[in-house]
């Protein structure tokens, strides 16, 4: 195309100053600029802009990607370990910054010591939270798929599974009945949790979906009511889990369930766990009928 | 039910590589755009994922960095409805360059900051700006990124462009220059 100067526009110079303009239209506003100073100055801030862009934001390029940033963080095939680190990154990168904001105004010590809490995540401590997550999640993931040995005390001894575990356990352990919501208890095990002992329920739907139900003692003290007993929540690549402090235990839900299956699971499981006298009750009376035909 | 040892054969490492690449660019750019940091990844970590749950729909050999910009700014755009507080000062900077005149004074000396120079500029305007000075898109890219007309893209940037000169106070006779020689644009 044919350029005359009359018809160079303001299109014509952000194109110039951007290298998009044909070679031949480059030489027309060339030729222009050569004899208008004042726009050739023009031409050439604006090619300091994007000079002075680069060097404001070229460092950015080169900063260390937080976990979050990173495709790795999403991939299915991490380990478990790596999984759940995550997930308490996810939540210290997104939420604890701005909650610490706001915990520094509120008391500027308590502010300072969470924030510091916070950092001191990144290298790789674990609170009680996380090995606490990581531990119920390491059993479900253990024992959840074994189609032979799932657990070790099956349905049909429930009452002696229960016994054991709660000797073990030193405080009543329930089972409770999720049935309702189609899930029939398979039975359970003891296992290590560091230097305590832990309990796995694990129930399957009709589909042979199997959730586990990590009992251990908690990790913190009671709380007042209207606090205790909050249910957090993870998930990714398809599994998750809750988690909540009631009574003398924490309890971990697992399972590939949705958010609100898992919600629903919890609500169902914690109902029966505040008033526990009724569950057993129900699946004795389930236990004799079955050997009774 | 589905094992975990199933789930890693369904990833596409291919794609996800190529997203992979696109992140620092991405995290660039959001960061000019917002000048908050953790909202700018925020803003990543939403593309991101995005991205990653749809790289099916992305077709292989086009231009993945011009899909992930366009996603970011999908998403970015639904952010913004949510607040909407700073765009009240921006639709002032826009549609009245006149007054910003004055105030350009004030800041002839004191803006020394690209980052805080961007933050003046009308967000539609800024987005252009980056995607062409920062990013180097062609106009055709940054208009489909956008999804607004190319002689929106050319207006936006020589509007954004000039205020930033401006705020940047660019040469000793920029303040001059300005308003004198304007060519007949549309």
């Amino acid at each position: 195309m044919t350029t005359h100067i009359n018809s160079i526009d303001e299109d014509d110079f952000q194109a110039f100053v951007d290298g998009q303009l044909s070679p031949e239209a480059c030489r027309t506003v060339m030729t222009y600029l050569a004899a208008n100073a004042e726009e050739s100055e023009r031409m050439s801030e604006y090619h300091q802009l994007s000079e002075d862009l680069h060097k404001r934001f070229d460092e950015v390029l080169y900063e260390p990607l937080p976990r979050r940033l990173r495709v790795e963080h999403y991939r299915q095939n991490r380990t478990l370990g790596e999984r759940i680190r995550s997930w308490f990154d996810v939540d210290m990168a997104t939420l604890v910054p701005r909650a610490a904001a706001v915990a520094v105004l509120m008391t500027a010590s308590v502010g300072a010591g969470w924030w510091m809490k916070a950092d001191s995540i990144e290298s790789a401590r674990e609170t009680p939270a996380m090995s606490f997550a990581r531990q119920a999640a390491s059993a479900h993931m253990l024992f959840a798929p074994d189609l032979r040995h799932p657990v070790e005390f099956g349905a049909d001894q429930q009452d002696s599974l229960m016994l054991w575990l709660t000797e073990r356990l030193g405080d009543q352990v329930h089972a409770p009945s999720l049935q309702d919501i189609g899930f029939m208890l398979v039975g359970g095990r003891l296992l290590p949790a560091a230097e305590q002992a832990a309990a796995q329920l694990m129930y399957e739907s009709p589909d042979n979906d199997r959730i586990t139900l990590y009992i251990r003692e908690r990790w913190q003290a009671a709380l007042p009511a209207a606090q205790d007993g909050s249910v957090s929540y993870f998930g990714e690549g398809g599994l998750s889990m809750v988690y909540w402090m009631e009574g003398p235990f924490a309890y971990a839900l697992i399972g590939e369930l949705d958010r609100e299956q898992l919600f629903a699971t919890a609500k169902t499981i914690r109902q029966q766990v505040e008033s526990p006298a009724i569950t057993p009750v129900i699946e004795e009376t389930a236990n004799t009928e079955n050997d009774a035909t | 039910m589905t094992s975990f040892e199933e789930m890693d054969e369904m990833g596409e490492p291919k794609t996800e590589d190529l997203i992979a690449e696109q992140i620092p660019r991405l995290r660039r750019y959001a960061r000019a755009l917002i000048s908050d940091p953790v909202k700018a990844d925020d803003l990543v970590q939403d593309t991101l994922v995005r991205a990653l749950s749809r790289s099916h729909l992305w077709q292989p050999g086009t231009d993945i960095r011009a899909w992930m910009f366009t996603i970011l700014h999908n998403i970015h755009v639904n952010h913004q409805r949510q607040r909407y507080v700073r765009a009240e000062h921006q639709e002032l900077v826009d549609d009245q360059p006149e007054m910003a005149s004055p105030a350009s004074q004030d800041h002839h000396l004191q803006v020394r900051d690209l980052g805080r120079a961007l933050e003046l500029l009308p967000e539609a305007q800024r987005q252009v700006v980056l995607l062409v000075g920062l990013e180097g898109m062609n106009y055709k890219k940054v208009a489909a990124v956008l999804e607004i007309p190319v002689g929106t893209v050319m207006s936006r940037l020589h509007r954004g462009r000039e205020t930033l000169r401006r705020l940047m106070a660019y040469g000793p006779a920029s303040g001059v220059s300005r308003d004198s020689k304007k060519q007949a644009s549309p």
